[in-house]
């Protein structure tokens, strides 16, 4: 069952610059691996690029791809829109990865992740100046050259604005495309996120962006806390970001709609009525599927100022600093502790700050699901604590033991109620031959 | 004659040996609360723990909440919370089990779950009602019955010890017919505490009997709403294997954690003689598991499946099978090839906004 106003999820062939049909497709997750199987009618799935790896394909994507569900590698963790060279290491994993699946793009966000050695553990805006254009669009463009497939960027939900932007998200995607032909991955929650907490305007962002570069829409649901919209992948999606939809769809059929979820997960069957919820939207505006036809693609042209003249790499290089500096400012900010650099709301930061702790908690929760367990309740307000001066600088595993270690030696009561348990977890005891002559041999050795 | 008197001491311990052993005989068989047999109207739970333990009663509560999309479970065997009143006691002991994270992976899920009060009082009530034996009772029969091994063995020392004794020093040979009629009545008492064998009594086999023939539909203990009670019937009858259920990525995973527990049991059984005077030394590995709900994790007697007669729910058997952190993200089991990166954004990293 494809829905009426997407094609059916047959690549196009001949033209390289179509954009690949994709249909009506949910996020895989590993936890919910046997839902995605089963949903009926799904057309394709997306998976988190740096959860899974080329050589380990999870049996669950085999088993879908076997059944012609196509899919698409997301990544979170590349940083394009940070002041580094995009990591070769990350990148050729990605396109391992899209290779291993047999993907036609992959995706990754306008975003910086990290800087100054610090990880934000997410996904947070770039100052949008003419500077940082040229860093980002040289970024994006050697991310093309080493990757085996087209690659789509994707607008994110920001809590907090640059001071000094000269382009909206929506103009300067506008400018990425036109630079280097990237595509576009179109995230109708985050729109209608940025609308709720930053005031910007959906359909004025949609009117900016160049659709015909278009290669797929993000749904999600979230919810209004004290006039904030969370963005939370956990909860159901509603009606205005459907909304939102519906306006993108007035203006261009979309290749395909994503609905993801990450955490919280409903029943099945509510998972299953929010992809038809989705299916009615498209459907309602069927009388728009002729632009695909139309749809081509940018041209792939690129900037030749950009590329061309002898002062070029050094003024590479100096707006390469300029970013970087800006960056490492803001991110002290919101996960060490520094001071809001000049020109940005502090209560914005704050509650970046806030975000990104809760962010942290809750994935280190949920990659050693051991130490909430220990914890308790006092979970929540432990990491908190040491997250106030611990920023992350590696994995979120190696942040679960260096915050096990902190309980250990800063946590008070709850670490010596823990003590046991948790070294426990820090040095797990090699796995002791069991029966009678051991144990008599262990006592006697002490 | 006075070598005839010291034998009034293997002879006390002996009586003492023999009573108690009747003693603990006797309470096995004991029905407080006798009624006559529910026949089709047992409910689906204590149908399960009749036919299968405290795991087959896991089995069917899962399977019950799965049916009701109350838990999604993975491929690799995670179980998921998806929200949802609990129907019954063992649904709230597996909500519970799964944390504060509403996740958990089904192998420890399931020890954690046999374990919980809600589960054994199952087979408490079963107990109470004469269908099934209660494990500790049990255990302390079999215990007695050494002991009256033991009684028996001193009456052979003192008699070996008498002989040598007097038969060197002193002039009168002790009476062996008194050692000798000690040990025959040790003998009649061991063979009238014969032990019984598996924990369903006569009447549980003949409750089992009347569910036999045409499937059982349970009429008390799944949801009006719920599609699938007789699938759940012949779950809790039969276990997984004749239930047959159509989700094969289900019934593997349930098949794999049910493996898991087999094997640690076994693990444990064969060291179980020795495990109650090192387990201070020993169980190390297991205080972080039962830490956190040592109350049930002490108090727990029925495990294992109800017809052999092992004993595998002690410390041993607590020890989490999980180490720090295994198989808890999506890319634990390939962290030989490419762990760093994938711990670095792992389960879920930026979520993908």
């Amino acid at each position: 069952m494809t829905s009426p106003a997407l094609a059916l999820p047959v690549r196009t062939t001949g033209d390289p610059a179509a954009p690949t049909r994709l249909g009506v497709g949910l996020g895989w997750r590993g936890e919910i691996d046997t839902v995605v199987e089963r949903q009926p009618g799904l057309d394709w799935v997306e998976v988190v690029a740096e959860n899974i790896c080329a050589g380990h394909l999870p049996h669950s994507l085999t088993v879908l791809r076997e059944r012609g569900v196509t899919v698409v590698p997301h990544g979170v963790g590349l940083g394009l829109g940070g002041a580094d060279l995009p990591d070769p290491g990350r990148l050729a994993q990605l396109a391992d990865t899209a290779l291993a699946l047999g993907s036609p793009l992959v995706t990754e966000h306008l975003a910086f992740v990290r800087a100054g050695g610090l990880e934000a553990g997410h996904l947070l805006p770039v100052p949008r100046t003419r500077d940082s254009l040229r860093v980002i669009a040289e970024n994006v463009r050697i991310a093309q050259d080493q990757l085996p497939v087209p690659l789509a960027l994707e607008n994110i939900a920001a809590q907090l604005a640059w001071p000094d932007d000269e382009f909206t998200e929506g103009q300067f995607l506008a400018e990425l495309v036109e630079r280097t032909g990237v595509r576009l991955l179109i995230d109708v929650a985050n729109l209608h996120t940025n609308r709720v907490n930053l005031g910007v305007d959906p359909a004025a962002e949609l009117d900016r962006l160049p659709l015909e570069a278009l290669a797929y829409v993000h749904v999600a649901g979230g919810t209004l806390v004290d006039g904030i919209w969370h963005d939370t992948h956990a909860h159901p999606v509603t009606e205005p970001v459907l909304e939102v939809l519906a306006e993108l769809c007035a203006r261009i059929a979309p290749p395909g709609v994503l609905l993801e979820r990450d955490a919280n997960f409903p029943p099945p069957s509510e998972l299953a009525g929010e992809l038809d919820a989705i299916r009615r939207v498209l459907e309602g505006s069927t009388r728009r599927m002729g632009d695909l036809t139309t749809a081509t693609g940018p041209t792939g042209a690129t900037d030749p100022t950009t590329t061309a003249g002898p002062t070029a790499p050094r003024d590479a290089t100096a707006a390469r600093e300029r970013l970087a500096r800006r960056q490492e400012e803001l991110l002290a900010a919101l996960v060490a502790g520094g001071p809001v650099p000049p020109g940005f709301d502090p209560a914005q930061v704050r509650a970046q700050a806030t975000g990104l702790a809760a962010k942290r908690r809750d994935t280190t929760a949920k990659v050693a699901p051991e130490l909430p367990r220990l914890l308790g309740e006092q979970y929540g307000p432990l990491f908190l604590r040491y997250a106030r001066t611990h920023p992350q600088n590696g994995g979120y595993r190696a942040d679960a033991r260096a915050f096990a270690q902190w309980v250990l030696t800063d946590g008070g009561q709850p670490a010596t109620d823990h003590r046991r348990a948790l070294e426990q977890w820090l040095h797990p005891a090699p796995v002791r031959p069991s029966g009678p002559l051991a144990r008599l041999r262990r006592a006697l050795h002490g | 004659m006075w070598h005839d008197i010291y034998f009034i001491i293997p002879a006390a311990l002996l009586v003492a040996a023999a009573l108690y052993a009747a003693h603990t005989r006797q309470r096995i068989g004991h029905v407080p609360y006798a009624k006559g047999l529910p026949g089709r109207g047992l409910p689906l739970l204590d149908t399960a723990f009749l036919s299968g333990g405290p795991g087959r009663v896991f089995d069917t509560a899962l399977v019950r909440m799965h049916l009701g999309e109350q838990v999604v479970i993975s491929r690799s065997g995670l179980v998921t919370l998806t929200g949802g009143k609990p129907y019954d006691a063992v649904d709230q002991a597996i909500q519970e089990a799964a944390g504060p994270t509403g996740s958990r992976e089904l192998a420890p899920l399931r020890r954690m779950v046999m374990r919980s009060a809600a589960v054994q009082e199952i087979g408490d009530r079963l107990a109470d009602r004469g269908l099934m034996r209660r494990p500790e009772r049990m255990h302390r029969a079999r215990t007695a019955r050494r002991l009256l091994w033991l009684a028996m063995l001193v009456v052979v020392a003192f008699a070996v010890a008498s002989e040598l004794i007097d038969g060197v020093y002193g002039p009168d040979h002790p009476n062996l017919w008194i050692p000798g009629f000690l040990l025959f009545a040790g003998a009649v008492s061991l063979l009238a505490t014969r032990p019984v064998r598996g924990r369903i009594t006569p009447a549980g086999t003949r409750q089992l009997t009347l569910m036999d023939g045409s499937p059982w539909t349970p009429s008390s203990g799944v949801s009006p709403k719920l599609v699938g009670g007789a699938l759940l019937g012949a779950l809790a009858l039969g276990g997984l294997a004749a239930a047959g259920l159509e989700n094969q990525e289900l019934e593997a995973a349930m098949l794999a954690a049910t493996a898991e527990e087999e094997a640690m049991r076994q693990a444990s059984a064969s060291s179980s003689w020795f495990a109650s005077s090192a387990s201070s030394s020993s169980s190390s590995s297991s205080s972080s598991s039962c830490s956190s709900s040592s109350t049930s994790c002490s108090s727990s007697s029925w495990c294992g499946s109800s017809g052999s007669g092992s004993s595998g729910c002690g410390s041993s058997s607590c020890s989490s099978g999980s180490s720090s952190c295994g198989s808890s993200s999506s890319c634990g089991s390939s962290s030989s090839s490419c762990g760093s990166s994938c711990g670095s954004s792992c389960g879920g990293g930026c979520g993908g906004s």
